[in-house]
């Protein structure tokens, strides 16, 4: 490096040579009840990150009663072992300590966060909220209030009522058509038994993995993991459900008016694959060339190129079915009707054109390169154990990552872009002032529906 | 503990050395101590779009390639505008570390020649879509604005938020952005901050090779800020498309790091922070007045703000919802127990545990300390001050904070029902 040439501030400067980057040892074990301890070592602060995961989420809903996977989690916390929330949250926080719980579409999860020096006392708070949670009825019926409310008030999101309208066109009367969260009359059927057999169904040690990650040593973590659920009589997991896609009408453009909007939101994309697809690390690829990245071609384009949005991105959500694969962004009114016709452009050359082998390899040491930096701390590295443990993915997935990702090629990229990208096939919404946008919609040439933002369907003009 | 060396160029930079080498990963983190609070009536939002451009590459570095540079070799990174600071960030695999000074270097000392109208063009869409999105298109959207408005004299510019003005980012020219490079973006007025695994020798070498050369500038001296508050208790009713009321209050604070800052951290996590806290606990649990209630502390440096929001339960008014609250506040009057004490001091040891796990975090709270108070060491001592905190005065401090005459609110009703 020399200051008289200044070769080295035209040009980006050349790496060092990479330090060598392991994960720390990761114990996995199964107890004779059937859950599965996973406890590691890990990361640069005085804090254990304990999570409890069941594997049945909203998924798991029966019809009918969508949104009790979501109640009964969120009620444990509420109370547990005869002791109010308030008193279980005062005593965790004298210890440094907290405890949240919650349901997403695949699991339903129980997070502990505490000082390292106390894991053995907030374990055994855990353990309450984990197995003999009060399900009050008092704290139901405040609960469901709550989110009722919640139901009610995301219904001034534009973002979210986008989102919401989007799953419903793309999965019709499959479960993942409708929120996660339920509707109103759902919430209002969840009774204090149907709580109370939701957990004892699949709240149970062989439905169970316990991820124990932190600065405390990872036997201790196992020890301290194992002591708190000794004793946990194994009973049976209830019925595995499996989510079908119903037949949806795909190609249609549907407009959900919201009058006084001054920005559109717009979703484009149709049902995607499962989180156990073969194809995962060619799909974290391609959709990082697409849209996952600040330079993937979709920001590029409506961002960079035309100045039409503060962002836009793809991705696929993997659940344990098949999720959706969506395009998001939002953009001025008058730009709604180009903004879809580029998304729907961008999507199908990436599906029927070559990608260039510069941005393929951005795309991979992108992914790749920034994966220590997600395990970097205790909570990160939880956050991919977790994964492992719900998909049941194989015991190297998390160390041959990296490998993984660097051996995807040109072909495997173009082949499940082929696969799995279907621009004719998308469902657009467009959420934003209807009576605005009707014109430049309608020369999009594809069949418009329009509605009421309650998704009350209006005449057609 | 952190071992954190300080050191500066002869042209003025901070830089703030702290190495960790659990992985090899490297935050690099630069605060220019520049922020909403320099701009003027007129050309207020200009800080933010500021900071757009800065992404819009510099002599050597070409449109959007600072982001490609770190991407491709698996870093993240970002920037954002706050009233005294902005800051431009990027962690990344530690042997790059020389890639990530090279780019903040080229824009910190080479971003003029690479301006282009089309460039400012782009970034003002851009940025006018952020405001929509943000402010104007999402509901209650414009809290903080209308809050900031009632809390200051119009002159003084925590007055109005970073986004600032549609008009005003429309107004921007391209001799604003120079001048404004000019003025702040000098290596004088910033603070580089460099943590996680690198040789001290060899970081130190790379910063001097890259930004040594770049001359300090003098920046303007600020006015002195007077922050003269708006109409004491003033209140806005705002009728918006919304299903709920929403409940914004904005209490006056001293700026941050004086004691009465410190205890207003304490209050918050008393009041808002988990169900045993005393407003979640009374109004959430107990009354079910409201759906939800939290309160937070600002990090801003003229003066200091605590904000409160607040959703009543379906059914219950706004007026009915600030009586309650108001009710809780002022019990504070009996005394906070020695066992609530320390539980709050846990859960605020905690929080301080997290923000300095991760390097980014880490690296922008080093960043922080040095712009604001010039001394990094005080990332250390922060927790102690918790700790030092007596609950008498706590309680008298809290009297004066929770007044009426030290509060603005903004409530928003529904228009219509739905």
């Amino acid at each position: 490096m020399t200051g008289t040439t200044k070769s080295w501030r035209t040009t980006a400067p050349e790496p060092r040579t990479a330090r060598p980057w392991d994960l720390p040892e990761i114990s996995v074990v199964t107890l004779e009840s059937g859950i599965r301890i996973v406890s590691a070592s890990h990361g640069a602060a005085p804090i254990d990150a304990v999570r409890v995961v069941v594997r049945a989420g909203s998924d798991h809903d029966p019809e009918g009663l969508e949104g009790l996977a979501g109640m009964t989690a969120s009620l444990l916390d509420e109370g547990a072992g005869g002791q109010s929330g308030a008193d279980l949250d005062h005593q965790l926080g004298l210890l440094g300590a907290s405890i949240d719980a919650g349901a997403d579409w695949d699991s339903s999860q129980i997070h502990l966060d505490v000082l390292a020096e106390n894991l053995d006392p907030a374990m055994t708070i855990l353990r309450q909220v984990t197995c003999e949670p009060n399900f009050d009825p008092d704290d139901l019926e405040r609960v469901r209030e709550e989110r009722i409310t919640m139901i009610h008030q995301s219904l001034d999101d534009p973002a979210h009522v986008a989102s919401r309208f989007f799953s419903r066109f793309v999965y019709g009367p499959g479960r993942y058509g409708t929120p996660a969260i339920g509707t109103e009359g759902s919430l209002r059927s969840i009774g204090r038994e149907t709580l109370e057999e939701f957990h004892a169904d699949y709240y149970v040690p062989a439905n169970i993995s316990v991820v124990a990650v932190g600065a405390s040593a990872g036997e201790r973590l196992h020890q301290a993991t194992e002591r708190a659920f000794a004793g946990w009589k194994p009973s049976t997991t209830g019925p595995a459900v499996s989510l079908q896609p119903g037949p949806v009408p795909s190609g249609f453009i549907h407009v959900i008016d919201r009058p006084g909007s001054v920005q559109s939101e717009i979703r484009v994309g149709h049902p995607g694959v499962s989180r156990r697809t073969e194809d995962y690390f060619p799909l974290l690829v391609m959709n990082g060339i697409l849209g996952d990245a600040f330079n993937s071609r979709i920001m590029i384009n409506l961002r960079e190129r035309h100045g039409w949005t503060y962002g836009a991105q793809s991705s696929f959500l993997f659940r344990r079915h098949a999720g959706p694969f969506v395009v998001s962004t939002a953009v001025r009114n008058d730009v709604t009707a180009p903004a879809v016709s580029e998304l729907l452009s961008e999507i199908g050359t990436m599906r029927n054109s070559q990608v260039s082998p510069e941005e393929l390899e951005h795309a991979k040491s992108y992914i790749a390169g920034s994966f220590p930096s997600t395990v970097e701390t205790a909570g990160g590295l939880a956050v991919q154990l977790q994964e492992v443990e719900l998909y049941e993915l194989p015991r190297d997935f998390l160390r041959t990552y990296r490998e993984r990702i660097m051996e995807v090629t040109r072909e495997d990229v173009e082949r499940v872009a082929r696969k799995y990208l279907d621009p004719d096939g998308s469902v657009i919404v467009i959420v934003g002032a209807g009576s605005e946008l009707a014109e430049a919609v309608k020369q999009l040439g594809r069949p418009v529906r329009n509605y009421q933002l309650d998704g009350t369907p209006l005449e057609e003009s | 503990m952190l071992e954190i060396e300080r050191y500066s160029l002869p042209n003025g930079l901070s830089v703030c050395l702290n190495r960790d080498q659990t992985a090899p990963l490297v935050a690099v983190n630069l605060w220019y101590h520049v922020g909403s609070k320099d701009e003027v009536p007129g050309k207020t939002g200009f800080a933010h779009l500021f900071e757009h451009m800065l992404f819009s590459g510099s002599l050597h570095v070409g449109n959007n390639e600072h982001f490609r540079y770190i991407q491709s070799v698996g870093g993240n990174l970002n920037g954002s505008t706050f009233f005294d600071r902005t800051n431009y960030y990027e962690t990344l695999p530690s042997h790059y570390l020389a890639l990530a000074l090279w780019l903040e270097s080229d824009r910190m000392g080479w971003f003029v020649p690479a301006l282009t109208q089309e460039k400012l063009d782009v970034q003002k869409n851009v940025v006018k879509e952020e405001r929509r999105l943000r402010y104007d298109n999402a509901p209650y959207g414009t809290w903080l604005e209308e809050l900031l408005a009632l809390a200051y004299r119009h002159d003084f510019p925590y007055s109005w938020p970073t986004i600032g003005s549609m008009d005003d980012i429309e107004a921007a020219t391209l001799d604003d952005v120079r001048e404004f490079f000019l003025d702040w973006y000098g290596p004088q007025n910033a603070v580089l901050t460099i943590a996680g695994d690198f040789d001290f020798g060899e970081a130190r070498e790379l910063v001097e090779a890259y930004f040594a050369e770049i001359p300090g500038r003098q920046s303007p001296s600020r006015p002195s800020f007077d922050p003269a508050r708006g109409e004491p208790d003033a209140r806005k009713i705002i009728r918006a498309n919304v299903h709920s009321p929403r409940l914004f209050r904005l209490y006056h604070l001293p700026p941050m790091g004086d004691a009465g800052w410190i205890g207003a951290e304490f209050l918050a996590t008393l009041f808002a922070s988990g169900k045993s806290s005393r407003l979640v606990r009374s109004l959430t649990l107990e009354s079910r007045i409201a759906q939800d209630v939290g309160l937070f502390v600002l990090p801003t440096e003229v003066t200091g703000m605590l904000l409160l929001t607040s959703t009543p339960r379906d059914g219950v008014t706004l007026d009915e919802l600030e009586d309650a609250i108001d009710e809780e506040l002022r019990r504070v009057g009996d005394g906070i127990s020695r066992d609530e004490e320390r539980r709050v001091q846990s859960q605020l040891r905690v929080d301080h545990a997290r923000q300095i796990e991760s390097l980014e975090s880490r690296a922008d709270a080093i960043g922080l300390m040095q712009t604001f108070f010039g001394d990094p060491d005080l990332i250390n001592l922060w927790p102690e001050r918790y700790d030092a905190l007596d609950a008498d005065e706590l309680v008298g401090l809290a009297q004066r904070i929770f007044s009426p005459g030290n509060r603005v609110t903004v409530g928003f009703e529904p228009e219509q029902k739905r």
